[in-house]
Parts: C-alpha cells; structure tokens; sequence
C-alpha cells in the first residue's frame, strides 16, 4: 500500500552544520556586531537613495529607466514583496554569484535573489569578524550583511547558494556554516575534459535536491520548462537591449549596469517586461533625438570585479568625466542575462544538462584557466563596440582580476587599445586619486584620437 | 515558425519526399515492369539491393555482391559507379544521410516518438561514440574484402561466392523493412528469403535507434565511404570563430556526437568527418552567424539569436 501512496513532500529546513566544535561564531557577531545594526543599515540604505538620486538627475534619459531607478531602491517596494511572498509561505533562496542555476530555484516555486553586495558599512564588521584584511571586499561586505539581523534582502534568505570560483567566496560559506544555511557548489576551475563536465552536472543536481528540500516541492518536467522559457524571454529581451543599445548609443553606461545589476533582484517577469518597454523607447528616442553622447566621447569598455550596486563610484568617474561605457565585460553588467538556457529536447536530462552546460561553459569569469573565452569575450567586444580603451576593475586582494587585467592589457596592446587597471575598494577614499588616473587615461584616448586623424 | 524547427521541419519535409520518391522507384519497377527512363539512378547512400531489377544504383550494390567477374567489366561494374559515387558526394556532401537516405527518416521518427513520450535520449560518452563510429570503418574494410577477395576473376575463390552467406545482408536493416511489405502488398512472391538474420538485425536497428539518436549512421558502412571524402565537398559546414561564445549547445544537439565543431576556435571550416548535415547545431546556436552551412562558399543558412523569434 505504501508504494502506491504518494510521498508527502514537508519543507524541510536546511540544517545549519552541526560540527564536533563550535567557533562561536554566534556569540563573536553579537560582541561585533554590538548595537550598531540600525546605524549600518540605515548608513548603506541612505548611500542607495543618494546613488539613485543622482542617477535621477541625469537628463535626457529614457521614461522607462524610472521604473528601474525606483526599484534601485530595493529598501523600499522589493524588500516588502519579498516579506509579502515569506508570509504566504513562499522560500527565498539568495544566491551569492552568477553561477547559480536560478531556473531551478523558480522551478520549484521559491524566488531567487542575487546578493551582490556594494555597501561601504558592513565592510569593517565583515573584516573584524573574518579576520582577514586583505581580501575582496565584496566578500568582506557580505559578511557583514550576514551578520547583521534585520539586513534588508540577506536576513530574509532561507537558504544561500555559495559557489566558491574564488578563495574569498570558497571560504565565506565556510565562516558562516554554523548561523546560515549555505549550500556550497564546487565550481571547476579548468572546463575540458567528461569528467568536468559530469561533475558540474552532479553540482546542479545537489542544488536541486537541496532546493526540492527547502520548499517541498518536486521539480517536475512542466516546472523546469515553464522556468527555462521565463528565463529564456528575459534574455531574448537583455539582447534586443543590448543591440538597440549598441545600435543607437542611447543609453549611459550607468544607467545600463543599474538594469543589470536588478535582472536578477527584482521580479524577472516585471523585470522582462520593463527591459522591452526600455528598449522600445530607446529605439523611438534615438530616432528622434540622436545619440545621448555624442561623437567627442571617449569609448570605453569597463571590465573586471563585478560593479555592486550602490558602489557606482568608477561609472560615475568615468562617465562624469565626459566618457561613454559603451560596452562592459562583468558579471554584473552585460554577462547577467548573456548565454541562454537552450534546450534541444523537453526531458527533465536534456533540460538539466542543458542548464548546466550553460552555467559553466561560456562562463566568462577569471576563475578558470585557459580562460580564451574572457580574452576572445574582449576582442569581439572591443572590434564590434567600436572600443577605444579599456578600464580593468579589480577588487583589492583579488589575484584573478588582477592577473587576468595585466595579461589582457598587452594582449589588448597588441591590437592598439590603451588599457587602465583600477584597484579599488568599496568606499569613496580613493575618489581623487581614481578620478585623476581616469581623467588622464580618456586625455590619452583623444590623443590617439587626434594621432590617427 | 519557432526558432528549434525552422531547418529541421523543412529537413523533415525532403526526407518524406525522399522516401516517397524511393518507395515510388522500388514499388513502380515492381507493380509495373522496368522502364527505359526508370534506371541506373545513382544514389550513393541506396545501400539495400532489393530485388535485381531495382532501379537505384550504387557502388556498394556491387560490394554487397562481388565486385566484378571479368576484367571485361571492369569499367562498367566497378570504375563508372565509383566515379559517380566520388561526383555525388563532392557535390553535396553527406547531404545525402540527413536529408535524402531513406533509413534517416525511421531514424529520426523514432527520435521524435522517444521525445514525445518523454524519454531521455542514451548519451554515449566520447569514448563510446567514437568506438561505435570506428565500426563502420571494420564494416567497410570486411564488405570490401569479401566483394574483391571473391569476385576478383583467377584467385580461384569465385566458387565461395554461392556457399557463403553475404556480409552486407546480415548487417543490413532495409531488407526486413522492405521486403515483408512488398510481400504483403502481394508485390513480390511469398516465399523470397528474408534470412532471419535481417530480422533481427531490423529489430536491433529499431530498439537501438529509438534509445540512441542516429544510431546506424555511426555504423553505415556507405557513411563511412562518404565521410572518406566529404570534407572537401561543395557543400560545407563554417564557423566564425569571433561569434562563438563555447556555449557547447552544438556539441549537446549533434546526433553524432561531434563535439570538434565547439572545440574548433580558429579554422572556419567545421565540416568533420562523421557530420550528416542535419544542422542540428546551426538550428539550436544562439548567435547570429556563428555556424554556417555554405554552398560553393556562398551562405545558405545561418545560425540566428533568440531575438525575433517567440519563446
């Protein structure tokens, strides 16, 4: 009789890790963390409005951006419908890099959320609690969001999905084992070889099952279709952005990563919808009016660490300096929504194996060695972007940013196109001194200018 | 219509139109005696010698048999059909398997059936796929062998040729598939031999093909003679290496189980040996002009985005 009967699916919470000796890790974040939540929270809230604001007063710019803008703001509109979703019993699963399959988190009902981190105020909580003082502060800010109780989008997580490409991320699941719920995936760091290829496949099928776990539900064949379909329109509609972009020069760089930067924290399917209206009006606006800049820009192409939102610090630079990012190479901007999920057949296999191979594949990321597909990645986009120099961004302490930066400075040499490498932190200490090297960087790009005419 | 179907409807289409051309060739012959008009149509991959009188001719008729009995025939028998077997698929390639042979189209029917009831297809590994694809070079070498061996006139082995069953026969899956209509629809005589060996040879086509996408292609001893030549034919598969993004979708779609062509990241010519032009990876990849299929260098189709097709 059992057989027959169906298996009652629970949601089952995914276990903090229960190990021989504890860190005391709780008790450390509470000494840390000592009263000063409200104050950090409200510090990084008041640096999104202030961003976002100046993003506001750009003039001239598409209607539809509004709506991004205002969704920037994600302490307002999207933290409460994430809280509205919770009490319906509705899972949110954060992910902590692109790397995560979010078609199977949508699949089974639960909603994804990238937690890509650019506040200055967690820094130093997460740096005291991690003890290590130089290493990506990306990492070291998402730290301190983890520790803090009531940090808009990281506390309302039931669960996170760490991929560890780097050290950094590798060892954040780690630190935080005990007090979170992490899932950690094994990213491979060298792509050839069927091995590679059927371990990466056994990584997503574990985050299958741990998400089958926390929500309850079974991933069926009709779920995965409809999610891969939602998924696959919302990149149909990041490319037609990205052609009409290219097309008309109509679109900052700023304004362009901020869309980017929400494909995977606001509701896709909104999202999706906003993206068509955007590049509807974008086409409509540059027939109209021309470019947004003009001729006596500077084409810049802005590659590395990925830019977190509310850190708009090397764009604003960059573009106040007179500069058009028309082009980028980071996981955050144009690479978000890049490759799609295409499926050859609807079975429940060729659907996850083609997920799979669309997560790991065409990758761009430093992580991996040969990495041919970032340096090819560049080229292309710097012959048909009409490119004139390039800034590399990498975090302090990143060796993959920063290594990969010097190799393709001179590989990017060899072809005539100047390179700028820029190692920051989060935070505004080093504006000036940023400023200075950009400003003198652009000055060489129209001297060459002027050089070949 | 939809992005996946846009070549392989069209692709379906000549098959049909293939088969039924064929079946009309076989069946006219049959139903209403030879015609002048109605003969030696060379096909290079019309691997089943049905019946004596069939209309369609291939060289490796003459392999399934002997290859030639007096050096009278020489020519005739073996020198004009291999040279229009070279014509034919210089000229278009293995066109022939994806889009003309009749055995392609039970195979992609099965194919279809198995992903309309929702069964996963058996993913060989490389190893595996490129074991299968070496038998065909064995089958070939062993049909040669037994054709040249017996039917080359003074090596005295020419009385075997009547004792010894013949190769191509037992491998062969038409015959099964063919033969029995025919004799139900009262075509040829009830009691023609159908060894039971073709029986069972058609029933392992069919179990295996239906788990295995293009499973007799890897073996096809005519696909193996094709493939000798084809990669220098008119008809080409190209990529652009500056547009592919190593999303690995054509190695995931192709039948065969090429995975060179996603490798490839320097040559534009992608055209590899075991290929049967079905295009599945120009039908599936995701960027505008990376794969091509070109004829005398001018692009036929082209692989196209996402944008501007529905999901």
């Amino acid at each position: 009789m059992s057989l027959l009967k169906k298996k009652e699916r629970k949601a089952v919470a995914i276990n903090v890790n229960k190990a021989q000796a504890s860190s005391g890790a709780r008790e450390r974040i509470k000494s840390l963390v000592a009263g000063r939540a409200e104050e950090t929270i409200a510090n990084s809230m008041k640096k999104i409005e202030a961003e976002a604001q100046k993003l506001a007063s750009i003039k001239d710019k598409p209607k539809a951006m509004d709506y991004f803008i205002e969704a920037a703001n994600i302490h307002r509109k999207r933290v409460q419908e994430i809280e509205e979703f919770k009490k319906q019993g509705g899972k949110v699963v954060g992910t902590l890099c692109n790397f995560v399959p979010v078609e199977l988190i949508d699949a089974a009902g639960a909603l994804p959320v990238a937690l890509g981190c650019g506040y200055l105020p967690p820094v130093g909580l997460g740096e005291s609690f991690l003890g290590d003082p130089n290493m990506c502060s990306i990492v070291k800010a998402c730290a301190g969001c983890m520790m803090i109780d009531d940090f808009p989008l990281f506390s309302q997580c039931d669960a996170l999905i760490a991929p560890a490409p780097c050290d950094a991320k590798l060892k954040l699941s780690d630190e935080f084992k005990e007090i979170r719920a992490i899932v950690p995936m094994n990213v491979p760091r060298i792509k050839s070889g069927e091995s590679i290829r059927r371990q990466w496949i056994q990584e997503i099928t574990t985050v299958r099952n741990r998400i089958e776990m926390l929500t309850g539900t079974k991933i069926d064949k009709r779920r995965l279709k409809e999610s891969i379909l939602k998924y696959q329109r919302a990149h149909k509609a990041w490319r037609h952005l990205l052609d009409v972009r290219r097309e008309g020069d109509g679109l900052w760089g700023r304004l362009f990563l901020l869309v980017a930067w929400l494909a995977l924290v606001d509701d896709i399917e909104r999202w999706t919808l906003n993206v068509n209206k955007l590049s509807d009006e974008l086409e409509a606006l540059t027939k109209e009016k021309g470019k947004a800049y003009g001729d006596g820009a500077p084409r810049v192409m802005l590659a590395g660490s990925p830019v977190m939102w509310p850190n708009w610090k090397l764009p604003n630079i960059i573009e106040e300096a007179g500069a058009a990012i028309v082009s980028d190479e980071l996981c955050s901007g144009t690479r978000v929504l890049y490759d799609p999920v295409v499926v050859d057949e609807w079975t429940e296999r060729a659907m996850l194996d083609a997920i799979a191979d669309r997560y790991l594949f065409p990758s761009t990321c430093p992580c991996f060695t040969p990495n041919t597909e970032r340096e090819d990645n560049i080229i292309n986009e710097v012959k048909n972007g009409g490119v004139e120099g390039v800034i590399f961004h990498a975090m302090q302490g990143c060796h993959l940013h920063t290594l990969d930066a010097t190799r393709l400075t001179n590989l990017l040499k060899g072809m005539g196109i100047p390179a700028l490498t820029i190692r920051s932190e989060l935070g505004d200490g080093d504006i000036g001194q940023v400023r200075i090297r950009v400003e003198a960087f652009l000055e060489m790009i129209q001297a060459n200018r002027e050089g070949v005419e | 219509m939809r992005r996946e179907h846009r070549i392989s409807r069209p692709r379906l289409a000549f098959q049909i139109t293939a088969l039924v051309l064929f079946n009309a060739m076989f069946f006219g012959v049959a139903l209403f005696g030879e015609s002048p008009l109605l003969r030696d149509i060379y096909w290079p991959n019309a691997v089943t010698k049905f019946f004596d009188r069939a209309p369609t001719h291939s060289i490796i008729y003459k392999l399934q048999d002997t290859a030639v009995s007096e050096f009278s025939t020489l020519y005739s028998d073996i020198v004009l059909p291999l040279f229009i077997f070279v014509i034919l698929v210089l000229l278009l390639g293995r066109l022939w398997c994806a889009w003309l042979c009749p055995l392609g189209l039970p195979q992609d029917l099965l194919s279809g059936l198995r992903k309309r009831l929702g069964i996963p297809y058996w993913r060989l590994s490389k190893t595996a796929s490129d074991a299968l694809h070496a038998t065909k070079y064995l089958a070939l070498f062993l049909i040669l062998f037994y054709a040249v061996a017996l039917g080359m006139p003074g090596t005295g082995l020419s009385s075997f040729r009547t004792s010894l069953p013949i190769p191509y026969e037992w491998i062969d899956p038409n015959r099964a598939l063919y033969v029995y209509p025919q004799i139900w629809l009262g075509i040829i005589k009830p009691d023609t031999a159908v060894p039971i060996v073709s029986v069972l040879t058609t029933i392992f086509f069919l179990i295996f093909s239906f788990k295995i996408r293009r499973f007799w292609c890897h073996i096809c001893p005519a696909g193996a003679m094709m493939g000798l030549v084809h990669r220098r034919s008119l008809m080409q598969l190209t990529k652009d290496p500056t547009k592919c993004t190593s999303c690995r979708i054509c190695a995931r779609v192709c039948p065969m189980g090429i995975d060179e062509v996603y490798k490839e990241k320097v040559k534009t010519n992608v055209t590899f040996r075991n290929c049967t032009h079905c295009y599945s990876c120009l039908e599936a990849c995701p960027e505008d002009g990376a794969l091509s299929a070109t004829f005398l260098g001018k692009k036929i189709l082209t692989s196209k985005s996402m944008v501007g097709y529905e999901v």
